[in-house]
């Protein structure tokens, strides 16, 4: 290693132009100021493009605000109205399920209420099986 | 003045480019030798060094103390340097090719390299080196920077900074014996 400093160490073997060092902080300090409006354009040319879609969306807000809420309320109408069928057919349900729970029907109900709810060619096949 | 003294300077209202000056004026040759050291050429260095400051000036204000003053602005200057010779590696090479392949051609062309044969020869051997073997040779044994400062700067620990400069020496060692059997 000591052979190896004392032939190459101290020794820089590169160099720059003539007064570079002099007029550099002065080179530099321009850089910022152009990289500072640089930054100022580059933040009003990213917002530009969503101006026009803020303008859009405001327009299409004002459109629904404004103008659309009769046909708003009575698709809420209708709304309601098949809630209220969809509940009535619950209760219903239930009623018929109350009914149906003491129901204990003989075979001969059950075959009348067949033949009153099944065709004579139904009643043929299941005597056929 | 401290470079926390500066640092204060630049926070306070008015004060920045005056702060930003000294700060350039005290930095700007290390940070010249330093990404010069890197890349090679003088015009590559030159345009590095600008954006350095600019990221320095950019970041200045966010500056937290978490480390040195100098190895933070060190950190920005290895990246950018790094950066760009990737980039560059990139445009003449495409995805194939090596950066020694281009650092040699670099350093052949550069019309303010001056060294002598021999300057030339321990030029290459570095260029030999891995990217993180020739950072920490060039920080140790060009800018004498302590290991403490070259871990903060690289990120890296103390006991893999002086295994790697170890290996580098080695390696230089060896290839200046083939090329110069008086060495």
């Amino acid at each position: 290693m000591e052979n190896f400093d004392s032939k190459y160490k101290m020794k820089n073997p590169f160099s720059v132009p003539e007064n570079y060092f002099d007029e550099l902080t002065g080179r530099i300090e321009k850089r910022v100021i152009v990289s500072k409006q640089r930054s100022k354009v580059s933040v009003v040319n990213l917002v530009k493009p969503y101006i026009g879609l803020v303008a859009i969306f405001l327009l299409a807000l004002l459109v629904v605000q404004g103008i659309l809420p009769h046909v708003t309320d009575s698709s809420k109408m209708l709304m309601k109205e098949g809630e209220q069928t969809m509940v009535t057919t619950m209760e219903y349900d239930e009623e018929k399920l109350e009914f149906n729970v003491g129901f204990n029907p003989t075979g001969e109900e059950i075959w009348e209420y067949l033949s009153t709810e099944v065709d004579d060619y139904e009643l043929l096949y299941a005597d056929l099986f | 003045m401290e470079d926390k003294e500066i640092i204060e300077l630049f926070h306070l209202k008015g004060e920045k480019e005056k702060a930003f000056r000294l700060l350039v004026n005290r930095y700007k040759e290390r940070l010249y030798w330093h990404i010069r050291k890197i890349v090679l050429n003088h015009e590559d260095t030159d345009d590095i060094l600008q954006n350095v400051f600019v990221k320095i000036w950019q970041g200045l204000s966010e500056f937290r103390y978490e480390a040195k003053l100098f190895t933070w602005m060190y950190r920005i200057a290895t990246n950018e340097a790094i950066n760009f010779l990737n980039e560059k590696k990139r445009k003449v090479f495409g995805n194939s090719g090596e950066i020694t392949t281009l650092l040699e051609n670099t350093l052949e062309s550069d019309v303010y390299f001056n060294g002598d044969s021999i300057q030339q020869e321990l030029q290459r051997a570095i260029l030999h080196l891995s990217e993180r073997q020739r950072l920490i040779f060039n920080m140790k044994y060009f800018d004498d920077m302590s290991y403490e400062d070259i871990a903060e700067v690289l990120e890296v620990a103390i006991g893999t900074l002086k295994a790697t400069y170890h290996n580098a020496v080695k390696k230089i060692e060896e290839y200046l014996k083939i090329a110069d059997p008086s060495f």
